[in-house]
């Protein structure tokens, strides 16, 4: 697992070493949206390993290296928990430093924001891993505008759970990520392993 | 005990089917997989590594059934190098022995760092700047560096000049100088399977034509040029196959069946392939 993990870091940071550079800018730009903004970018870094991997036929030679396919497939969820961690993390210092941002802010950026990062991975990863990644880029578009539709609709008076506090939203949230990534890599599982047949 | 055991192995797609293909390779030998390209060379090998997974038969790799959980453990012992399937482009030679040093548990660096050094491989290149000879040695490095017992080569010698195949078979040469190593080597280059191999199986349109220890191969047939009239005088056991060309009859023969009044011509390795893949289709 560490293996697979080192090769995605050499990756991409030799490929996007500029794109990592204005991740971390937009990690310490003031407003959430900001930070919601590199939230969904560093998500994507997953997709984009497996990309990579689909370029240089990696698949075909891990398949038939010591590595499990809950490995494989681990790894690039733990890739996306990590990113969104580290997001989460140069954005919660960033508004203390910068903005002095209220707590409720840091709340939502520290507890909130990775967990809706892990839920898009949730729901793109196994497309990615079911469809490739050229075709699953488009379910990536249509999740994200889906998305963004939805909250920008959004009122909040329409959902009760908009009107609590984000520290009792957090554990509803927590959980709910929690499945879905269980379940979701369970799927991603079931895909890889079909590809096998 | 063999190192490869191959029983009724079966997979079908569509417009291609690998049928019913049985062997094995004793452990210390080094086994020849031949046949063009499409012959289902590569399919056997990502059967064999469980990279995909069979319709039927069974096989086992170093003692170990490859469809059991154990399997994961044996591929610790198996060198792999694959035509065109590499290492990602953007990496280098120090970060592959960095990977491939937490893949492997019996990962030795000094001797990655030793064949770098003999095949001439700089540190810091990347990937995607090599030629196909350096991509190669690299796959062939790191396939030795982690002490296998087993190597599975697929097309690791096409595509090279013929200064760098020599030095490439000498490596496995060397490899098979330990009784308890072995290698399977696919290759449409006959030439190269002929100076090295020990078994030769010969792949087909899917089909297992022919697997034979090499010296038998060419004890054992001869092609042999003889008219009509000669060529129905012959014992029928003793006739492979044949071929029906404008100045006579192409005949792949058993030596120890011919009859007197033909004389067999010296065979290489590659005729006898040719005539079995070419004859088959001219009778």
């Amino acid at each position: 697992m560490k293996a697979l993990l080192l090769k995605d870091g050499y990756v991409l940071c030799k490929q996007l070493k500029f794109l990592l550079l204005a991740l971390i800018i937009f990690c310490v730009m003031p407003g959430l949206s900001a930070s919601a903004f590199s939230m969904i970018y560093v998500i994507m870094l997953p997709i984009t390993t497996l990309s990579y991997d689909e370029r240089s036929k990696w698949n075909q030679l891990s398949a038939m290296m010591p590595y499990t396919t809950r490995q494989i497939v681990v790894s690039k969820y733990l890739l996306g928990y990590i990113g969104a961690g580290a997001v989460a993390l140069l954005s919660c210092i960033s508004q203390v430093i910068f903005t002095r941002g209220t707590a409720e802010d840091l709340v939502v950026t520290v507890l909130m924001l990775p967990c809706v990062g892990a839920i898009i991975l949730s729901v793109l990863l196994p497309v990615m891993i079911r469809l490739g990644t050229e075709k699953g880029r488009l379910a990536y578009i249509l999740t994200v505008g889906l998305l963004a539709g939805i909250s920008a609709g959004l009122e909040p008076g329409d959902l009760p759970t908009l009107q609590m506090h984000p520290m009792a939203v957090f554990p509803i949230l927590l959980a709910i990520t929690a499945v879905v990534n269980l379940l979701s890599i369970r799927l991603s599982i079931r895909f890889y392993e079909k590809q096998k047949a | 005990m063999n190192a490869i055991e191959l029983k009724q192995v079966t997979k079908h797609y569509p417009g291609f089917s690998l049928q019913e293909v049985s062997f094995s390779l004793p452990r210390g030998a080094i086994l020849g997989l031949v046949g063009e390209n499409g012959a289902g060379k590569s399919t056997l090998i990502r059967l064999l590594m469980g990279a995909t997974k069979a319709d039927g038969g069974s096989m086992t790799v170093l003692g170990i059934d490859n469809q059991s959980p154990d399997f994961a453990a044996v591929k610790e012992d198996i060198g792999i190098v694959l035509d065109e399937a590499y290492f990602p482009e953007v990496l280098n030679a120090k970060q592959v022995g960095k990977i491939m040093a937490l893949t492997y548990r019996n990962w030795e660096q000094p001797l990655f760092e030793g064949y770098l050094k003999r095949f001439a491989l700089p540190h810091d290149k990347l990937f995607k700047d090599y030629s196909r000879g350096m991509r190669m040695k690299l796959a062939i490095a790191v396939a030795l560096s982690h002490k296998p017992k087993l190597l599975v080569l697929d097309e690791a010698t096409s595509g090279l000049d013929p200064m760098v195949r020599d030095e490439i078979l000498d490596i496995f040469n060397e490899f098979t100088r330990e009784e308890d190593h072995s290698i399977l080597l696919s290759s449409h280059i006959v030439s190269d399977l002929e100076k090295i191999c020990d078994y030769i199986a010969f792949l087909h349109r899917g089909k297992l034509v022919l697997f034979e220890e090499k010296d038998r191969l060419l004890e054992e047939y001869a092609i042999v040029r003889v008219t009509a009239q000669q060529a129905e005088a012959m014992d029928p056991a003793a006739v492979v196959g044949r071929r029906y060309g404008p100045y006579g009859t192409e005949i792949l023969a058993r030596r120890s069946l011919l009859p007197d009044f033909v004389t067999p011509e010296r065979t290489s390795l590659e005729e006898v392939i040719l005539f079995l893949a070419k004859g088959e289709d001219a009778r």
